[in-house]
């Protein structure tokens, strides 16, 4: 991965429907190899950014190159990606070889050379016994390989698999997702993947591009997007947050140091372009709490416990503090901790490196 | 690539619009133009003028077989959507037996004239019914009543409008779930009770719409009243028809045919207020139209 | 249960005339009624030597296949265009093309008559066959209607997406996807040409049809020959229902054996 090759650049991207604006301010550099989601929830226009990039939607002003070419104008058929539909789309009238083979023919490739290929990619995929069941013989994941094989055969300098997953049940979900890894690994190829699954985003991709109202708003690896979100929004719709209105009461040399109205002191490890009596917002994820204190997580604030869910290994937990916030603690269950029970006062800890400071919307 | 699609689309559609707008609609209007021209000893002179319409409603004969053709119409179309009902229901609801279907579109597609001679045969004073009663001694002389009476005209029309009124129900049907009638079965009522109380004010639109259709349908058909209702059979479908091919008055028959058609819009909006009202038809929400 | 023997009753009531007709044809004596004196090829015998009756299934039959084919070409057209149109589009499409479905023949056939007459069009084959296509054309939408609604267009744009171009998307995903529904439905077409009474009856001038030939016989006298005409007819659409049903069903089984021509062991 040493200085991978932009195989797709869109700049400047704008898409207009009549008077909504689907996509605005689109910069985004696709590398070369890479699995690159496009998360966010629906109606950010992740969908419409993918079929851009295929063909089916022209950008209303900005540019899209693949592989260093502007590809304005061109039509979908002559463009170097392929797509997996969100149902499919595999043709009722074909079997599973036939569909897979569809790319190829149409190409005008030779009946010996099609064959081998096809073939070649149903064994990638698994699908060897199955070339000649129709598509209503078969199952919802294995209609996800056809749709797969069908696309990666035709060897598209980028795939684009637009929310492949979500027809699928959760437990073929899972095994579907790791498929997908193994495919990527073997063939190479470059994904583009759509989805508004948090989860599968973190489990599949090298970079998240998170989307908001047709806007770009991060850009990241996925677990620094995690770790280190830059906006509200995205701290949200990754994962689960414990969030407070703080106001900024001093920035030195080691952190900046935020307080609540209830007089709750957030010190946190940044320092960037913060100032003093600026509103942010404090982000804490509950698994970065815990009840017991100590060098890493010397802050604290006093509270009640109102309910417990046990989930397995971990437990939630959720402390009314004094000043009435609620915060959610996930601890890790381990016999020899005495932790509270409903009703009991407690202290909630956590570290200043786990604390991360957001724009106040 | 929207734009180009509904251009291709609407190159696509030409065709057929442009066909039905010249031998549809234009004949429509021109056929209503006619109804304000005059006729004079088989002539007709372009006029604006309401004669056909003012002597028409006038005219104690046009009443009179317009009455006919409704009486017949409404009892008829009756007779049918009772019929059509159970068996649309069995289809949608308990077997989508494929071979009841085929069996109700064998008898649609079966020729209109071959059914009517068929009740002729069947009901003739020399008929099938006839001398099968003389036989079992239900008779002891041959009934010529069979014949040539509103009963036959109904039976007939019956036997011609079902299959296309059954085919109406079972589409209306299809539109509502099963799960509504399982619903209502869960919550207690009978399946007599679930058709009444979730099927029927549900598929109430779709259930009047076959009704409206058949009566439009059956009014309008002078071939079957004439044929076997003698006398009784006069209807305006008839008179219309003679207007354009006895009488030579083409005006009058076209004025009369716009009157059946007010007065089927006017049955309409009657039977749907009467509805309404009575609480037998409920306004639905269009749902496809919440959904875009 | 109970609703089983009201269905089937209903079903007796709609078939029994029918069969009644069928038996008769074949009936040795020219009385319509009961005993039933033996049965006789003589009506059907006497059928085949009448040109009258031979010229008006000829005509028949050439109207009707005349009207399947305008009517598939425009429909199919039509149809392709559904698949283009939102909501406005299909609403514009389908109440211009369904409405005479709801209207009287007698409707349909008196403003076809003033149209012709108007334009001083010569009532002839053509005239019938304009006014039989446009009876045909509701049936056929409404068919197709039901098809084109599980059409899912994405097949369309997968089929550019793989490199195919609209003339290659339209001939390999989208034409034989619709075309075995297409030509049930324009069998339904020829169906009701075939059949058709009332509108013709104004639009012929001085053409026969096999029903108008019909009714001139049924209108002279009660003649068991209009028994045989009448099985022949009705064996007719029968055979034209099962092969409008078996080219619909037809897709599945076809495109298997083309496949297993070519099955050979894989690596």
């Amino acid at each position: 991965m040493t200085n991978p090759k932009t195989i797709i650049e869109i700049r400047d991207g704008k898409k207009v429907f009549g008077n909504f604006t689907a996509l605005t301010d689109i910069n985004l550099s696709i590398r070369q190899g890479e699995i690159l989601t496009l998360l966010g929830p629906s109606g950010c226009g992740k969908t419409t950014l993918m079929r851009l990039i295929a063909g089916f939607e022209t950008l209303t002003s900005g540019t899209v190159s693949i592989d260093g070419s502007d590809c304005a104008g061109t039509p979908p058929e002559r463009r170097p990606v392929n797509m997996v539909f969100q149902r499919y789309a595999l043709f009722p009238h074909l079997d599973v070889f036939e569909n897979v083979a569809f790319g190829l023919k149409v190409k005008g490739m030779s009946k010996a050379e099609v064959k081998e290929r096809v073939n070649r990619m149903l064994h990638i995929v698994q699908l060897d016994n199955f070339a000649n069941r129709y598509i209503d013989e078969i199952s919802g994941g294995q209609s996800q390989r056809v749709a797969l094989a069908r696309a990666l055969v035709n060897g598209p300098k980028v795939l684009l698999l637009d929310e492949p997953l979500a027809a699928l049940d959760l437990k073929i979900r899972q095994h579907m997702l790791a498929e997908m890894k193994r495919v990527h690994t073997e063939t190479g190829a470059t994904f583009v993947y759509v989805t508004h699954d948090q989860d599968e985003a973190m489990i599949l991709s090298d970079r998240v591009v998170l989307m908001e109202k047709g806007r770009i708003v991060q850009i990241d690896r996925p677990e620094d997007m995690y770790a280190r979100p830059k906006s509200l929004f995205a701290a949200k719709f990754l994962g689960e947050t414990n969030l407070f209105d703080a106001t900024v009461s001093a920035v030195n040399g080691i952190g900046t140091t935020a307080v609540t109205p209830a007089g709750i002191p957030f010190l946190g490890a940044e320092t960037a372009d913060r100032h003093v009596s600026e509103r942010i917002t404090v982000s804490i994820r509950p698994e970065s709490l815990s009840f017991q204190g100590g060098e890493t997580a010397a802050q604290s604030a006093e509270g009640t416990v109102e309910d417990v869910v046990f989930i397995g290994s971990r437990s939630f937990y959720t402390v009314r503090l004094d000043d009435q916030s609620p915060v959610r603690v996930q601890v890790q269950r381990n016999g020899r901790l005495a932790l509270p029970s409903i009703g009991d006062r407690t202290r909630v800890y956590w570290d200043s490196a786990n604390i991360v400071m957001l724009p106040h919307t | 690539m929207s734009l180009s699609r509904t251009r291709t689309g609407a190159l696509l559609a030409t065709p057929a619009i442009l066909y039905m707008l010249v031998f549809f609609v234009v004949p429509s209007l021109i056929l209503f133009a006619y109804s304000f021209w005059s006729s004079a000893s088989y002539r007709i002179v372009p006029d604006f003028q309401f004669e056909n319409y003012l002597g028409s409603l006038a005219s104690p004969v046009f009443w009179k077989v317009t009455f006919n053709a409704i009486r017949i119409g409404l009892f008829t179309a009756a007779i049918t959507l009772i019929l059509s009902i159970p068996v649309g229901y069995y289809l949608v609801y308990v077997s989508r037996s494929q071979t009841i279907l085929y069996l109700i579109l064998i008898t649609w597609f079966s020729s209109y004239l071959v059914r009517i001679y068929a009740w002729r045969t069947l009901l003739g004073t020399s008929g099938v019914l006839n001398t099968v009663l003389l036989q079992f001694g239900v008779i002891d002389h041959p009934v010529s009543a069979f014949l040539f009476s509103p009963f036959a005209v109904t039976i007939t029309l019956v036997h011609i409008y079902l299959p296309f009124c059954i085919l109406l129900v079972v589409s209306s049907l299809s539109e509502i779930k099963r799960d509504l009638v399982d619903a209502a079965r869960d919550l207690g009522t009978s399946s007599i009770g679930a058709f009444f109380k979730v099927i029927a004010p549900n598929a109430a639109n779709g259930l009047v719409g076959a009704f409206m259709l058949t009566f439009i349908l059956v009014a309008g058909d002078y071939v079957t009243p004439q044929m076997l209702g003698g006398s009784s059979g006069q209807t305006t479908g008839l008179l219309i028809a003679d207007q354009f091919r006895k009488t030579g008055n083409w005006p009058l028959g076209a004025a009369q045919a716009f009157l059946m058609f007010g007065v089927s819009i006017i049955l309409y909006v009657v039977i749907t207020v009467l509805g309404r009202a009575t609480g037998l038809i409920v306004k639905r929400r269009a749902k496809t139209e919440r959904e875009i | 249960m109970l609703l089983r023997i009201i269905v089937w009753a209903i079903l007796a009531f709609l078939l029994a005339p029918l069969l009644i007709i069928v038996l008769f044809s074949f009936h040795a004596s020219p009385a319509l009624s009961f005993p039933f004196a033996g049965f006789s090829l003589r009506w059907y015998e006497e059928l085949f030597g009448n040109a009258q009756l031979a010229s008006a299934v000829i005509k028949s039959m050439t109207i009707a296949f005349l009207t399947a084919l305008v009517t598939l070409l425009l429909g199919a057209t039509a149809s392709l265009a559904w698949l283009r149109f939102g909501h406005a589009g299909r609403g514009m499409i389908e109440a211009l093309t369904v409405t005479p479905i709801a209207l009287p023949g007698l409707f349909v056939g008196v403003s076809l008559l003033v149209l012709f007459a108007q334009s001083g069009t010569q009532l002839s084959t053509a005239t019938i066959v304009i006014a039989h296509v446009v009876i045909a054309i509701p049936i056929l939408i409404v068919a197709m209607k039901a098809r084109l609604a599980l059409f899912d267009p994405s097949l369309e744009e997968a089929a550019r997406d793989l490199g195919a171009s609209q003339m290659q998307t339209f001939a390999r995903v989208t034409l034989p996807l619709i075309a075995p529904t297409l030509i049930a439905s324009s069998i339904l077409a020829f169906a009701v040409s075939f059949d058709e009474f009332v509108v013709t009856s104004f639009v012929a001038g001085t053409e026969t049809t096999l029903p108008m030939y019909i009714w001139s016989m049924m209108r002279r006298t009660v003649t068991p020959l209009v028994n045989a005409i009448s099985t022949l007819a009705l064996f007719f659409s029968i055979a034209i229902l099962v092969a409008s049903w078996v080219i619909g069903q037809a897709r599945r089984r076809s495109a298997i054996a083309g496949r297993l021509e070519q099955l050979e062991p894989l690596p």
